[in-house]
């Protein structure tokens, strides 16, 4: 029988351990975050080509869809519930959704996050009407880095225009864009 | 030796250490910590650096207080400190959806939900403190140096408690 002080020594041991243990795993995670190891892969789907059909369930009615429904461009947000900016941009993307939907292009907030989690994020009853869910594989296809904010622009044969972070260039001037298309329709009136 | 006391002193540990991290983070990215006082708590300039640096005094004294004697009146002024914190940073939270909060010198992050959870495991292990009584013998060392070390570990996962579930969330997840 062994005597119960070495027991304690040998377990405060054990535990001493467990904590380095838990230390240097939490490092490597923050480290590996900093690594720009996913800048091997593209950051958008070949461009121009046609994207294969990905089905997208409807966050609020729970309805599958494509991308190019309808055969309309198609502006493809990812935000993710993780990210600290994308908060900030919740807000710039509810602003474009009337007039996206004036310019007959759907603006798509694709997650691969869980519904709840979806939603709980996104908030807003009108966000949410535009939110869908995609499998992780899929999720990997059109926004291989995995980044947020993510965007993707698909021409009405479902067909990749252009990709990136919100708020690049590229988006500034789509967002330009959907700005003149209003003033004109309301000059119009 | 009775169980009792070896939980009392684990969650006294577990409750220096916490205040100690605690302290130790904000020192670290103490103008970071400062700034978001005002930033995300809206409190004017003016004071957010009184505020700072008595917040910091306290949660140091109390730490080494709360490890070296474990005096009864450290652990309720640390509660409620505690307590009063967490009631702020939640009403923000909720307020706002979006605040960031150097609390364990977390940089760069937004408070989580987990973050929250985090505060209430804290403020339920300062009431199963008040709520054993303290025998006041004294433990032989090697039972000192064992709850001490066990209340690390439970103070590691506590302060990494987001990072670990969102970790956790992801493998779920499949990404």
């Amino acid at each position: 029988m062994v005597d119960a002080t070495v027991l304690y020594i040998v377990l405060s041991i054990l535990l001493f351990s467990l904590i380095l243990n838990l230390m240097l795993t939490l490092n490597v995670m923050r480290t590996l975050r900093r690594l720009p190891i996913a800048d091997a892969l593209p950051l958008t789907p070949t461009p121009q080509t046609e994207l294969p059909p990905v089905l997208a369930t409807l966050l609020v009615s729970g309805e599958v869809t494509s991308f190019n429904a309808g055969e309309q461009p198609a502006v493809l947000v990812f935000l993710s519930s993780r990210c600290p900016k994308c908060q900030e941009k919740k807000a710039e993307v509810e602003a474009l959704l009337p007039l996206a939907t004036a310019a007959e292009v759907h603006l798509w907030l694709v997650s691969s996050e869980t519904a709840w989690r979806t939603r709980r994020f996104l908030s807003s009853a009108v966000l949410q009407q535009h939110a869908v869910l995609i499998s992780q594989e899929n999720y990997k296809l059109l926004n291989p880095r995995q980044i947020s904010p993510f965007y993707l622009f698909i021409d009405h044969d479902a067909r990749v225009q252009a990709g990136g972070t919100l708020g690049d260039e590229n988006w500034q001037s789509f967002c330009e864009q959907m700005m003149e298309i209003q003033q004109s329709a309301g000059a119009l009136n | 030796m009775g169980y009792e006391l070896f939980l009392a002193e684990v969650i006294r540990f577990y409750l220096g250490f916490i205040l100690f991290a605690a302290a130790w983070g904000k020192s670290r990215t103490y103008a970071y910590f400062k700034q978001q006082l005002t930033e995300s708590f809206r409190i004017p300039t003016v004071y957010s650096r009184m505020l700072a640096s008595g917040i910091l005094a306290l949660e140091w004294a109390l730490a080494l207080i709360i490890l070296t004697t474990g005096h009864q009146l450290a652990i309720i002024v640390a509660g409620g400190l505690f307590s009063l914190l967490s009631v702020v940073l939640l009403y923000r939270y909720l307020a706002t959806g979006m605040i960031k909060c150097s609390c364990f010198g977390e940089k760069d992050r937004p408070v989580t939900d987990y973050d929250l959870l985090r505060n209430g495991l804290v403020i339920m292990a300062f009431m199963a403190f008040l709520c054993l009584d303290n025998p006041a013998s004294e433990m032989a060392l090697q039972w000192l140096f064992f709850s001490a070390s066990l209340a690390v570990l439970l103070v590691l996962i506590t302060i990494n408690l987001s990072d670990i579930m969102l970790q956790l969330i992801d493998m779920a997840e499949g990404r």
